[in-house]
């Protein structure tokens, strides 16, 4: 379906070459680097004095594979600031994380999910119902600790099944993968509603445990089960004096739990429930992982796994492969400088070439990849650095030719030195249009807007129409991503390029709005980016019923129609001889932003 | 537009002072103003250190300034230059149609901007412009002015604002009404945000072109005079 990448398709590691060396530690080890379905012999690396291995590819995605050993005795101390007077059983496992130094700025961990579950019983204490909520990742702030991390309040709503009597809530460290890590609670409430009724809150606090607080000691109305009964304590916070209910899950074999059976909250069925909580986590796995990368652009990138106690601090064991994509020849200086040199002409078909779309569609591709913002932030950097400004000092450069010649050269080579400075200025505002599209800084809506008018104004001044625009005060940071942004801006160019070109009007309305309604059944809850476009120029009869009869001077019309509704969108045009021409362009927005961009990862433990 | 005005500058030539990372164009700036009588270029910075360092010295009538540097950003140059040196003007020149930026750097104290690329003609021309008192304000820029003075005023109805704060409120020099816009100046940025050109808004209000010019330098002003307080107010914690 794809073609293979032309070279100034210049997205990443078109022909790159890899070149892997690799060193070992004693408790993880990276097992595998897969680099394009291609195994790469990194046990070979790792022996001698990590011997460099060249790998010639196309290396569009490099997988790389680590474990650590799970369930052995990797960690024989508490880590400081801990209080180790009390008995606490020796950590057994330790959390696998890993980092590609280049891209990622933090250690990672591969997806492991902890539960926080309000459960339904009968009278008789079987379980009619109950609901999850998912624990998972890092919390915000955490640092270490569950004592020393900042809260975060999250809830959960349930309906009381038929034959519930009594809700219980259970905190535990297994989900759809077991964890390795630390979680911890406060503030356990359930807020019961029924119709006719006052809202009835219990709370469940943890009491009764003294003024010494054993970290094996039990809450009244709580109790510990899971695996381990030693994966389950108790902590007090040092900033309120308040103790916490803390899993330390140590083993992705095992779980610990927390779970309020003692105390039973009545409900009856068709109750309104809804249990709120504060927590702190920090989860992670133990055994083995693989991690995904796409598009590494050129330079050294150190991928590193490393052994951590569960709450994520480093045990110092670590393993690591240098991964090395060679620089290509598009990001040398020398090759650009060559480029520019063969002047304007050339620079017209080169860039021409280049082809927008092609990009594009690369970019499409890559969208997913974290690695593509880095990507995208330096060729939006190259391009304004060498092509912009050399494009640049051209045009100034044939300007003050122009302003030389003038008077004492022919007409007709002034004329020639006048064409060479428009065609370099047109291109700079064509890269200009590339590097703004590129730019990863421009992906919302909100500086998508300003672009949009800024650009039009210019236009319409320079074409001496008036302008008037329709938009909103306050644009909200929505995502846009570079492709969307792209498109709508040369279909909105377009219409306005057209109007001013076919109809001479006098005003040409710039419309926007967000629509929150649905217009089109599939996109029912996201909202829409509405565009309009209308002059009140001459018209033209709209090819009804003739296929074929488009307008001679408006061809770029099915081509307009076409990018909208590539994107989702749908394009709407109105226009009869005399009556002006509207057009209005309506796209979803994706407003979902839950998926993390950057990299997909595997767990076989 | 306001080119008619030149007579009206100061006789002698005017001092231009360059802030350009590429050698290429910083050289090509520099040749542009040499090669005029009416300009004389007393200093050429490659870097935003050099030229803060560098500029206060030189005092020069108009500072050209290129919104990318390496190692900080022009719009933090102006930040540092333009409380120094109330006299001289900053044009900033930017390859991006960023308008944020843009906006960033009219509000740090620039009075006006110039998309690249820049012909020779145009530069000068805005530098006489700028000289004169007539840098023209686009509207995606004067929404954004907008925006910036209704939520000050919105801060200040709710008492939040630093520019409450005591330590500016007794500078008499600094009262509210320098802030904030006259009715009539409100008018003129409303007409430029709905798309109005100076000449449909001059059309519409009964008065000159050039009476639009003044509004809008008189606009820029408030807005330089409330940013920089804003961030005096800020630099001075414990106040606010």
């Amino acid at each position: 379906m794809r073609t293979a990448p032309k070279p100034l398709s210049v997205l990443v590691a078109a022909s790159a070459w890899c070149a892997i060396a690799a060193t070992a530690a004693a408790d993880v080890r990276i097992t595998k680097v897969v680099v394009d379905e291609r195994e790469m012999p990194v046990e070979a690396a790792q022996a001698a004095d990590a011997t460099p291995i060249r790998v010639p590819s196309n290396a569009k995605r490099i997988v790389f594979f680590c474990e650590g050993e799970a369930g052995a005795p990797a960690v024989q101390k508490r880590p400081a600031g801990r209080k180790t007077e009390e008995k606490l059983p020796e950590l057994r496992g330790t959390r696998l994380r890993y980092r590609l130094d280049g891209i990622d700025a933090d250690w990672r961990d591969a997806r492991a999910e902890g539960r926080l579950t309000l459960n339904f019983r009968d009278a008789e204490g079987n379980t009619v119902g109950s609901s999850d909520a998912r624990i998972e990742g890092t919390s915000e702030g955490w640092r270490g600790l569950p004592e020393a991390s900042p809260l975060t309040a999250s809830s959960l709503s349930s309906v009381a099944p038929p034959l519930a009597a009594k809700a219980i809530v259970n905190f535990l460290s297994n989900g759809g993968d077991e964890p390795v890590g630390i979680m911890a609670i406060d503030d356990v409430v359930l807020s019961i509603a029924a119709e006719g009724r006052e809202l009835r809150r219990h709370a469940l606090p943890f009491v009764g445990l003294g003024d010494e607080v054993h970290p094996l000691a039990t809450p009244g109305g709580w109790g510990r089960s899971g695996s381990r009964g030693e994966m389950s304590r108790v902590a007090v916070r040092p900033d309120s004096g308040k103790p916490i209910l803390v899993i330390e899950d140590d083993d992705p074999t095992a779980y610990g739990s927390w779970m309020s059976s003692r105390e039973e909250v009545p409900v009856e069925p068709g109750d309104a429930v809804t249990v709120s909580w504060r927590a702190a986590h920090s989860l992670g796995i133990g055994g083995r992982t693989s991690a995904t990368y796409t598009g590494l652009g050129p330079g050294t990138y150190w991928f590193r796994a490393g052994a951590f106690l569960p709450g994520g601090q480093p045990t110092g064991v670590e393993a690591g492969v240098r991964v090395l994509v060679v620089v290509p020849w598009y990001s040398r200086r020398d090759v650009w400088a060559g480029v520019v040199a063969v002047g304007v002409v050339a620079g017209a078909l080169v860039a021409r070439a280049v082809s927008l779309r092609r990009m594009r569609r690369r970019l499409v591709e890559m969208e997913r990849t974290h690695a593509l913002d880095r990507e995208r932030a330096r060729i939006a950097r190259d391009l304004h650095d060498d092509i912009g400004a050399g494009l640049t000092e051209i045009a100034m450069q044939t300007d003050w030719v122009r302003r030389d010649v003038q008077g004492l050269a022919s007409a007709a080579t002034v004329a020639r030195a006048e064409k060479a400075c428009a065609s370099a200025m047109d291109l700079v505002r064509s890269v200009d249009a590339i590097v703004w599209a590129v730019n990863p800084a421009n992906d919302t809506l909100d500086r998508f807007v300003p672009y949009l008018t800024h650009s039009a104004e210019q236009f319409l001044d320079a074409a001496d129409v008036s302008v008037r625009f329709d938009v909103p005060d306050k644009v909200p940071p929505l995502p846009l991503a570079g492709a969307v942004r792209h498109d709508l801006f040369l279909v909105v160019r377009e219409a306005i390029n057209n109007a001013v070109k076919h109809a001479r009007p006098q005003v040409v309305r710039l419309g926007v709005r967000l629509d929150n309604g649905a217009v089109h059944g599939s996109h029912a809850n996201s909202p829409q980016l509405v565009i309009t476009v209308e002059d009140d120029g001459q018209g033209f009869p709209l090819p009804t019923s003739v296929p074929g009869a488009q307008h001679a001077g408006r061809s770029g019309l099915a081509n307009m129609r076409r990018r909208v509704e590539d994107l989702g969108g749908r394009f709407v045009i109105e226009s009869r001889p005399g009556g002006g021409t509207r057009i209005e362009l309506a796209v979803p927005l994706e407003t979902d932003s839950a998926t993390v961009p950057g990299l997909r990862q595997g767990k076989t433990s | 537009m306001s080119a008619i005005q030149v007579g009206t500058i100061q006789v002698g030539t005017i001092r231009v002072a360059v802030v350009e990372d590429d050698a290429r164009l910083r050289r090509t700036f520099v040749d542009v103003l040499e090669g005029s009588a009416e300009f004389r270029c007393v200093g050429a910075f490659a870097t935003g250190a050099e030229a803060v360092d560098g500029i206060p010295k030189l005092a020069p009538d108009v500072v050209i300034m290129d919104v990318n540097l390496p190692d900080t950003t022009g719009v933090e140059c102006v930040k540092i230059l333009a409380p120094k040196l109330p006299a001289t003007q900053i044009l900033m020149v930017t390859v991006y149609q960023d308008p944020d930026t843009t906006f960033q750097a009219l509000a740090a104290g620039a009075h006006g901007y110039l998309v690249k690329p820049v012909l020779s003609e145009r530069l000068l021309e805005a530098i006489r412009e700028i000289r004169a008192g007539g840098v023209p304000m686009s509207r995606t820029i004067a929404r954004k002015v907008i925006e910036t003075f209704r939520s000050r005023e919105a801060a200040e109805a709710a008492g939040t604002s630093a520019a409450r704060s005591p330590a500016v409120s007794t500078d008499p020099a600094a009262s509210t009404d320098d802030e904030s816009l006259t009715p009539r100046e409100q008018q003129v940025l409303e007409l430029l945000v709905e798309g109005f050109s100076y000449k449909e808004i001059s059309q519409r209000l009964g008065i000159s072109t050039s009476t639009v010019g003044t509004y809008v330098q008189r606009i820029y002003e408030k807005l330089h005079v409330s940013s920089r307080r804003e961030i005096m107010a800020r630099r001075r914690p414990g106040r606010g």
